[in-house]
């Protein structure tokens, strides 16, 4: 009995060192360079032949009219003339790439007239055939003067379709305007002013959705004014790398991968289908990403701090900059003295707010955000702000408390030495905007003295806030302008004095007018060196009058589960890590 | 009867009348953007021309009482671009009612029992342990019981799913799946219930037909249920009804923790999107429910008391 115990314990005592002598031997040796672990890893990888499904979740999604939309990213269902995706290899780049075209578009006129040809064997889901003629058609309704469709600035914001803002308007008939029908396979799009390649491949090339004529026709309403086209799952066809299978309204919805597509074909697609759920509780998101049941999550407040150097988590870069509009027309006298106006801008926080408030986002103290890119991605481009002009703008205009207070300092004195207020503006039931308010109030008294300025605070609805702010009765809020990421030229229109729906700050400028349009529409267009350097100028323009001071920008971070890979490491403009390519690597 | 019937019918258009002439006003005042923030110019004042929002305030007015007679709703300016207003609603209506009707279900006989349990056992444990149940119920926010649950059940214990399954058919999964929505939505109800039954119930108890009907030799079970139970469901008529009528309302909170397209949240959003069309019809429906509901309600104390008559001529001498 005795020895059987002996026994038994010699034998456990074996097991047991032999299991510390595995883990020992483990990842840590270095005898053979790739470890059992990773060599199982990645065979998994490459075995996983299952059911690729990538599993995720919106906000919401009230139409697939490709007309009418708000969400542009949720149009897996559609193709378009022009598709942009990673880099097929790995190289981390943008490309162009023919989607219902059978080439890349050309232009034979530096810009003004593009011929587009379309491949002979597309077809809708349904197998309709889908042709020039569909596109004919689609822009024809896109820019109805009955049916009013929210995104016919498409073919008249920043590439101007010769008269198709005149049409829009009920001004001309179609056949002015610049869409033209060669033949089945064949348009040619005439530009009011001439167009870089790369504005036609972001705008009219991968904007421009197409809808099927004979559904379209039959959701029509009698007076042709409305239309209920992509409005339900039977109303709503599919001709692009996914088939939308599934849909309810503020639910969920399914795409199904099309393998006739020619993105698909070419091998742009390894995903057989995504699903999407409407939550929109963060809280909900994150249990179920960290639960396995998402597979991507954007992280905040705790969560980011948590886990924002974890491998799995991407930063995405917005093109978009929040900041105080600065009313130098206010009736407040002191607004319109530019000293007083730069020393707000220079004695914002920015660092502060940033840090203490919003964590995810950085401080800019620049209008043109860091996720603006100047250039062609393909032949050579850059980030707007790795620019020397760009920088020596950040460097001009960082933040300096002792500059502000000179400045303030000299208003004052301007001012008659008398103390001075101002109304701040910020967005009501955000917790958040009260904090930043509350730090910038805090942070300005401070520095002025609290016996020469004050600051008071209104919170007020966005909406409200922005009617406030058309109307000049402000002297100064929070609020921002969209801009963007490949044409930051078009989108510096807002700031321009023939702009129809100001915001009032008293900015005007006709070097700034001048510059806007020779980028945009005038000589400059296809040099980018030139645009670069007039940009650069442009944001000089507005940060020296003090019309907007810029705060931070909306980056986000996202984190992805482990059975996703990306197909580029790094964040891509416009189409960010590319969705539609993701991979999916294990069940 | 019937007269009186007509005559809350006519009452009650007219005052429907009257709550959407007011949401006209109230809501073209709130200030908004049907084209949304940073649209062209071009596209605010055609999406503005569209929706008449470029006349005076009367026009509008004119247009809108114009087309609301006509049974013309029309469509969603924002929200749900281009959709008829009423098939929105139509088509949040089924799950909606679907989880209420569970929740009710749920709601009205464990209230009932607890409230009668709390009466018959005043000043016992019992009664302590239901009354603390019912104050804690009753003051801890819908939102924050959703969440617990959610937060013990699906992510900690992995019981329940966390969001509610869309499966157009019925099955257990999607019977599970409900559970914790239909929980969430049963709390408040049944604390409401039990509060009112135990204090009527209470009351009834201890009222001088009881000691008669004890008197007369019913037992306590029989006087209970026969005498007190039936007298204390006179004023919960007041309470039960308005909560079957509310059948169609949904909870905002719960349907967006649980991710329910039901109608629970249509309200706000279209208040927040200026989507004014589908906000008039929302509280079009929702005030039919409301008048609807007084109605039943004057009606149904009639049928539960024979004493109290509705309607009727000038009583006897």
């Amino acid at each position: 009995m005795k020895k059987q115990k002996l026994l038994a314990l010699a034998t456990a005592t074996i097991l047991l060192l032999s299991a510390c002598g595995q883990n020992n031997t483990g990842p840590g040796t270095t005898s053979n360079p790739t470890s059992d672990n990773s060599v199982s890893s990645s065979q998994n990888e490459k075995e996983y032949t299952g059911v690729k499904e990538y599993r995720s979740w919106t906000t919401s999604m009230s139409t697939f009219n490709p007309q009418m939309y708000t969400n542009s990213k949720s149009f897996a269902n559609l193709g378009s003339f022009v598709a942009m995706v990673a880099d097929k290899d790995g190289g981390n780049t943008l490309q162009f790439v023919p989607h219902h075209a059978a080439e890349l578009p050309t232009t034979d006129d530096n810009g003004t007239t593009w011929h587009i040809k379309l491949r002979e064997d597309l077809k809708w889901s349904d197998g309709t055939p889908l042709n020039a003629k569909t596109y004919e058609y689609t822009m024809k309704m896109l820019i109805d003067p009955k049916l009013v469709n929210k995104n016919a600035t498409y073919m008249f914001d920043t590439c101007i379709v010769k008269n198709a803002k005149e049409y829009f308007s009920g001004q001309c008939q179609w056949e002015d305007v610049g869409v033209k029908l060669i033949n089945d396979y064949e348009l040619e799009i005439t530009m009011q002013y001439p167009a870089t390649q790369l504005d036609f491949y972001t705008t009219i090339c991968s904007l421009i959705w197409p809808v099927q004529e004979e559904l379209y026709e039959k959701c029509m309403n009698a007076d042709r004014t409305s239309t209920t086209y992509g409005t339900s799952l039977e109303t709503t066809p599919s001709a692009g790398p996914f088939i939308l299978t599934e849909w309810i309204t503020d639910g969920h919805d399914k795409f199904v991968r099309d393998d006739n597509d020619p993105l698909v074909k070419e091998g742009y697609v390894k995903m057989d289908s995504m699903t999407r759920r409407y939550i929109s509780q963060n809280a909900t998101r994150a249990e179920m990403f960290f639960k396995g049941e998402l597979d991507n999550h954007s992280l905040t407040g705790d969560d980011y701090i948590k886990y924002k150097n974890d491998p799995r988590s991407h930063n995405t870069i917005s093109p978009n900059v929040w900041g105080y509009f600065v009313n130098g027309a206010s009736k407040n006298k002191i607004m319109q003295n530019k000293d007083f106006r730069n020393a707000l801008y220079f004695a914002t926080p920015r660092e502060r707010i940033c840090e203490d408030v919003y964590k995810l986002y950085p401080a800019a103290p620049y209008i043109v955000a860091s996720g603006i890119y100047v250039g062609d991605p393909i032949s050579g481009g850059e980030y707007f702000r790795d620019t020397k002009e760009a920088k020596a703008n950040t460097e001009k205009y960082a933040t300096n408390p002792e500059k502000a207070k000179e400045l303030f300092d000299k208003a004052y004195e301007a001012n008659g030495n008398t103390p001075v207020s101002i109304e701040y503006i910020y967005f009501e039931g955000q917790e958040d905007q009260k904090r930043q308010a509350e730090i910038l109030q805090e942070t300005f008294e401070n520095l002025f003295g609290k016996d020469r300025f004050t600051m008071k605070l209104r919170a007020m609805p966005p909406s409200s806030a922005y009617d406030v702010y058309r109307s000049g009765d402000y002297d100064m809020g929070l609020g921002v302008r969209l801009a963007n990421v490949f044409n930051p030229w078009a989108t510096m229109n807002v700031w321009t004095s023939s702009y129809a729906d100001k915001y009032i700050t008293g900015f005007q400028s006709d070097e700034f007018d001048k510059l806007q349009f020779d980028c945009v529409y005038g000589d400059m267009v296809n040099d980018v060196e030139a645009k670069i350097k007039a940009l650069a100028r442009m944001e000089d323009l507005l940060l020296d009058y003090g019309c907007f001071v810029p705060v931070m920008q909306n980056d986000n971070t996202i984190m992805y589960s482990d059975r996703i890979s990306l197909p580029t490491e790094q964040y891509l403009p416009m189409i960010g890590y590319s969705e539609k390519q993701y991979d999916i690597t294990a069940p | 009867m019937l007269r009186y019937i007509a005559k809350r019918v006519f009452a009650m258009v007219l005052t429907l009348f009257i709550i959407i002439s007011l949401s006209f006003f109230a809501i073209r005042l709130i200030p908004g953007d049907v084209a949304g923030e940073n649209a062209a110019p071009e596209i605010k004042a055609a999406m503005e021309a569209r929706y008449h929002l470029d006349k005076s305030l009367g026009e509008q007015y004119g247009i809108f009482i114009k087309n609301f007679l006509s049974f013309d709703f029309g469509e969603s300016m924002t929200l749900y671009p281009r959709r008829p207003v009423f098939t929105i609603i139509k088509d949040k209506i089924p799950l909606t009612l679907m989880l209420n009707i569970f929740s009710l279900i749920l709601t009205v006989p464990i209230g009932l029992i607890c409230g009668v349990a709390a009466a018959l056992k005043k000043n016992t444990l019992i009664d302590h342990v239901i009354s603390a149940m019912v104050v804690f119920n009753v003051s801890v926010p819908a939102f924050v019981f959703a969440s617990l649950l959610q937060y013990i059940f699906s992510y900690k214990l992995d019981w329940f799913p966390f969001l509610l399954n869309l499966d157009p058919h019925f099955s257990f999964s999607k019977f599970a799946s409900m559970i914790l929505p239909i929980l969430a939505l049963s709390f408040g109800g049944i604390a409401t219930i039990t509060r009112y039954m135990r204090a009527e119930l209470f009351e009834a108890l201890n009222s001088e037909y009881m000691l008669l009907s004890k008197s007369k030799g019913l037992s306590k079970v029989q006087s209970t249920v026969r005498h007190a139970i039936r007298n204390s469901f006179i004023p919960l008529c007041n309470v039960i009804i308005p909560m079957f009528m509310s059948l169609l309302g949904g909870s905002m909170v719960v349907e967006n923790i649980f991710g329910i397209p039901g109608i629970g949240s249509l309200t706000a959003a279209s208040i927040q999107t200026s989507d004014y069309y589908l906000t008039i019809a929302v509280l079009f429906f929702y005030s039919i429910i409301g008048l609807l509901s007084m109605l039943l309600v004057d009606l149904s104390y009639g049928i539960v008391d024979p004493r109290i008559r509705i309607g009727g001529g000038k009583s006897r001498e």
